[in-house]
């Protein structure tokens, strides 16, 4: 018996939130993009929670997690996967590498070169690898969470573009209360409550819930919205490259998938907005100038909020 | 921010009437107002914004110039009366740049027109759309500025002043509190200026009535027909600066070096010279305007010509003695003393006058008792010297002959004064002890020589007629060619008695500094714009304005050139006529409108859940989700849920009918 979607939500959140505490608006973000089918990235300084979060997930929904944590010198065949003669058969036998698997977390990524980062880049977009001119599907439900801190400037390759955009939200966690941090002590004094994470919905429960949010309704005058918010990136002052039309893409489907999280079966203007910064932000390379004036990827989006009227 | 409609138009109007620029503000007003009524707007790009700033900025600094070379003079005095002038102007100055405001399609003036930088940043990065800004109420405020530049310190300006600001803030006011809040509250705050300002100005005159008491004894740059400090009992170096004050043209017959006086005193009081029952009267011009006569009839005597500079349009002449009549003086009025002084007011920077002059001048009044006073002080040594003199009983003509012979013998000139024991006067120290001193130890010890010996005889102060600049061609008169001698009566008319050795014009060039030349061709050239701008019409002002013609003209031709001119409002139609708008006829926005009419209307980026939560009316919360699932929710609502959303909504009206102040408590 399949569970309703806002059940599958509650139950996930509360599962979750046994392990991450006083993070429940970085919970929903990581939801929505779960639900909306797209990957995350988690940026945030070392220590806030980042691959907690991520393993509380997998574990909650019972479903194959890997990790990768990447090096300056992984390879893409260690993510991959990798051809071996096998000597019995006298032929070439695919070894399949960690990213076949239902959530991936993919920890300090932008620690590694941009030609393993790369290697990613199919994976996450088609949900296919090709290796060796044969190409080698991924399994339904593949969704990578990455990782980066912020701070390391020294042995890090920032994330190209392409690459940037293929993450569906951006979020970060953000140090938490004193009260919340107290609470993790004392929760964490004899051994960390992951260990004890166990599933509470089933794969085929969050394969539903995917299916579902496609068919959460969305006016046109909303769709009009979105596309106006992004479109506004691109002109907006400061701002070097402004968001793709896949942008507009993922935030209508983070917004669809945010009302079911709601438990409504259309979108209203505050989805978006809501989706507004985490989808959109990470994508706009912001003019070194205007940076330097003070001017970041998420004020410009906003002030952007700010400006364009909402249908109400 | 855009004024409400004719505030712009209002605003130049009244600044017209305060400037007196009302018949250039009635149809730059029209101009304006008129974009409300006309269908096309230009497509002005940032280039062309650009263009007209440039335009009025250029504008005003040609203006500033003008303003200063021609106000003041080249005293400089006329600096303050430039700036107030050119801030009066300041609305016309800027009028194209608000007029291309008005008239383009944005509406709103792109800030790359004011700041340099941001053009550099602009041109650097073309895609970048500037900021923009819109100046209307910024040229309101400049109006309003420009009018109180005009000084018109009546109550109609307030008045005036007080309605345009109410004017301008009407459309800003608290929609929450009614009218019978609003305009008393401005009424109040009106009253509340307007007391203060006069309670600041009384406060002003008192600080003023303060610092003037207590500085009494400063003396002033201009000649003071009351009153001549000298530096008499000064110690150290007498040191005075080369500027010109005047240019002469003597007729051929006028033997130079000759002496202009500005005044004479009657009464010493250590250290100055007074002028005692000296008022003033008043000497009617003749038919021309600009002939004032001293004396009626016509009489034959050698021409003057004198140019000096006014400040603030009034100043007391240098005339050569014996003078009776004036001509070709541009003042408005003309004022003469029984001393000898004339005084002008009202004219202007700069006044070339012709003065002719003849023995026994009309301008010195008798002598009277006061021309024979002796100062306590200084009588008894006085005395003393005429005993040793032994003036007694000589006639007129020799006691000044004697006086003259007197300083001529073991007397030197000196601008440099040592030390003097504290008890002795300057004056004692100069006749008894050092015998060394400048022309106004000279001309006082002589006045109170003559007068010891019986002989009335006054203390004057002008200047001496002494170079020659070959630069100029004609003769100038430097502030350290002031001079002072004495005035004796003889055989009923007044005569110069100059004791001061001669040899103190060479003295006193010898201070000249080594930018001396530079200097004078600066003043000529200064000299030479003023006596231009001066000289009878006023030429640049009237083809200033002509120049701009071919500007404007210029830039119209740039703008249709391009086929820059367009037709409507430009601003893009928001694409919403082909998309679908359901639940238009929600109740809801009822409830909207009514609470924007309280002051609490929603903003137009700000999503209903937001809204309700930041005006405090989140019992409208569920309305706020039937109305979206009315707007937002393609499916649409079933017949029941639509009477819900209507009925709510309804008595939601129905239980806020009064104003909902009370709500928010």
């Amino acid at each position: 018996m399949t569970l309703v979607p806002p059940e599958v939500f509650r139950k996930l959140t509360r599962n979750i939130e046994t392990v991450m505490r006083g993070q429940s608006g970085a919970i929903r973000k990581l939801l929505a993009a779960f639900a909306s089918g797209g990957h995350v990235l988690l940026e945030d300084n070392p220590g806030t929670g980042k691959t907690t979060l991520a393993k509380a997930l997998a574990r909650s929904i019972g479903a194959r997690f890997k990790r990768i944590q990447f090096t300056p010198d992984l390879l893409p065949s260690d993510i991959l996967g990798v051809s071996v003669f096998d000597q019995r058969d006298h032929a070439f036998r695919f070894h399949e590498g960690p990213v076949f698997t239902n959530i991936l977390l993919a920890d300090e990524i932008n620690r590694a070169s941009p030609r393993t980062q790369s290697a990613l880049l199919e994976a996450m977009a088609e949900g296919q690898v090709s290796v060796e001119g044969s190409s080698h599907p991924l399994a339904d439900l593949f969704f990578v969470i990455a990782t980066q801190n912020p701070v390391e400037f020294r042995g890090t390759y920032p994330l190209p573009e392409a690459q940037m955009d293929r993450f569906a939200v951006q979020c970060s966690l953000g140090y938490v209360v004193p009260e919340e941090e107290v609470a993790i002590l004392s929760a964490q004094a004899q051994r960390h409550p992951i260990d004890t994470l166990a599933p509470c919905v089933t794969m085929d429960d969050v394969l539903a819930v995917r299916r579902h949010v496609f068919g959460v309704r969305m006016s046109d005058e909303l769709k009009r919205y979105v596309v106006d918010v992004v479109r506004q990136t691109r002109a907006a002052n400061g701002v070097q490259l402004g968001a793709s039309p896949r942008a507009s893409l993922a935030l209508m489907k983070a917004a669809q998938a945010l009302a079911l999280i709601e438990g409504r079966q259309f979108v209203i203007p505050e989805d978006v907005r809501e989706m507004a910064v985490p989808v959109i932000a990470h994508r706009l390379i912001v003019d070194p100038q205007a940076r330097f004036a003070g001017v970041s990827a998420v004020s410009i989006v906003e002030e952007i909020l700010t400006k364009v009227p909402v249908p109400s | 921010m855009t004024p409400p409609p004719p505030l712009i138009g209002a605003a130049l109007l009244f600044w017209g009437w305060q400037t007196g620029f009302l018949l250039v503000a009635l149809p730059a007003a029209l101009l304006l107002e008129m974009a409300r009524a006309v269908e096309w707007r230009l497509e002005l790009s940032s280039a062309d914004f650009n263009r007209v700033a440039d335009l009025c900025a250029l504008l005003i600094v040609v203006s500033g110039i003008y303003l200063f070379s021609t106000a003041g003079g080249a005293r400089g005095a006329g600096g303050p009366r430039a700036i107030t002038l050119l801030v009066q102007w300041m609305p016309l100055l800027l009028f194209p740049l608000i007029a291309s405001q008005r008239y383009s399609a944005a509406g709103r003036a792109p800030l790359t027109a004011f700041f340099w930088a941001l053009r550099r940043q602009a041109a650097r990065d073309p895609k970048a759309r500037p900021a923009s800004t819109d100046l209307g109420y910024v040229y309101f405020a400049l109006c309003v500025l420009s009018a109180s530049a005009a000084n018109r310190r009546t109550l109609d300006f307030y008045v005036g002043l007080c309605a345009l600001a109410a004017w301008a803030l009407w459309p800003w006011r608290s929609r929450r509190f009614s009218l019978l809040w609003w305009a008393p509250l401005l009424v109040l705050a009106a009253a509340t200026g307007y007391v203060g300002h006069i309670a600041l100005h009384n406060l002003q005159r008192a600080v003023e009535q303060t610092v003037f008491d207590y500085m009494f004894n400063t003396g002033t740059g201009d000649t003071d027909p009351f009153r001549s400090t000298t530096w008499l009992g000064h110690l150290g170096n007498l040191k005075l600066s080369e500027r010109t004050l005047l240019r002469v043209e003597p007729g051929a017959d006028v033997r130079v070096p000759f002496l202009l006086r500005e005044a004479s005193y009657d009464v010493y009081n250590a250290p100055g010279w007074f002028a005692s029952g000296a008022g003033f009267t008043s000497v009617p011009p003749e038919a021309d305007g600009e002939t004032w006569k001293f004396v009626r009839g016509a009489r034959p005597g050698s021409p003057v010509t004198v140019a000096a500079y006014l400040n603030r349009g009034r100043g007391v002449l240098a005339l050569p003695p014996g003078a009776f009549e004036i001509d070709r003086l541009a003042v408005v009025g003309v004022h003469r003393n029984r001393l000898g002084a004339v005084k002008v007011e009202e004219g202007l920077g700069l006044v070339t006058y012709t003065a002719l002059f003849g023995p026994r001048g009309p301008l010195d009044g008798p002598p009277a008792d006061t021309d024979l006073s002796m100062p306590p002080r200084e009588a008894p040594l006085v005395r003393r010297v005429a005993g040793e003199l032994a003036l007694e009983g000589k006639s007129p003509e020799d006691t000044v002959a004697a006086v003259e012979a007197y300083f001529r013998r073991g007397f030197r000139y000196s601008t440099w004064k040592g030390e003097r024991a504290s008890a002795e006067t300057a004056l004692e120290e100069f006749l008894a002890r050092s015998r060394a001193g400048h022309c106004e130890y000279f001309a006082t010890a002589t006045v109170l020589l003559l007068r010891a010996a019986g002989v009335p005889a006054r203390y004057a102060v002008g200047y001496s007629v002494q170079e020659w600049s070959r630069l100029e061609q004609r003769y100038i008169v430097r502030a350290r060619h002031g001079h002072s001698w004495a005035l004796a009566y003889v055989n009923g008319g007044w005569r110069d008695v100059d004791t001061t050795p001669a040899v103190w014009a060479d003295t006193e060039a010898d201070q000249g500094s080594l930018f001396e030349p530079l200097r004078d061709l600066w003043s000529w050239v200064v000299f030479l714009f003023s006596r231009w701008r001066w000289g009878g019409d006023d030429m640049v002002g009237r083809y200033a304005a002509w120049l701009l013609v071919p500007l404007v003209l210029l830039l119209i031709w740039r703008l249709y050139s391009r086929r820059r001119v367009g037709h409507g409002a430009a601003v893009p139609a928001p694409a919403g006529g082909s998309i679908a708008r359901p639940g238009q006829d929600s109740e809801f926005y009822l409830i909207e409108r009514r609470l924007e009419s309280e002051g609490r209307g929603r903003r137009p980026w700000e999503p209903a859940s937001a809204w309700i939560q930041r005006v405090h009316a989140t019992e409208l919360g569920p309305i706020v989700e039937l109305h979206y699932r009315y707007r937002f929710d393609p499916a649409g609502l079933d017949p029941t849920t639509r009477v819900a959303l209507k009925t709510s909504a309804t008595m939601w009206l129905s239980e806020h009918a009064q104003p909902v102040v009370d709500a928010t408590r």
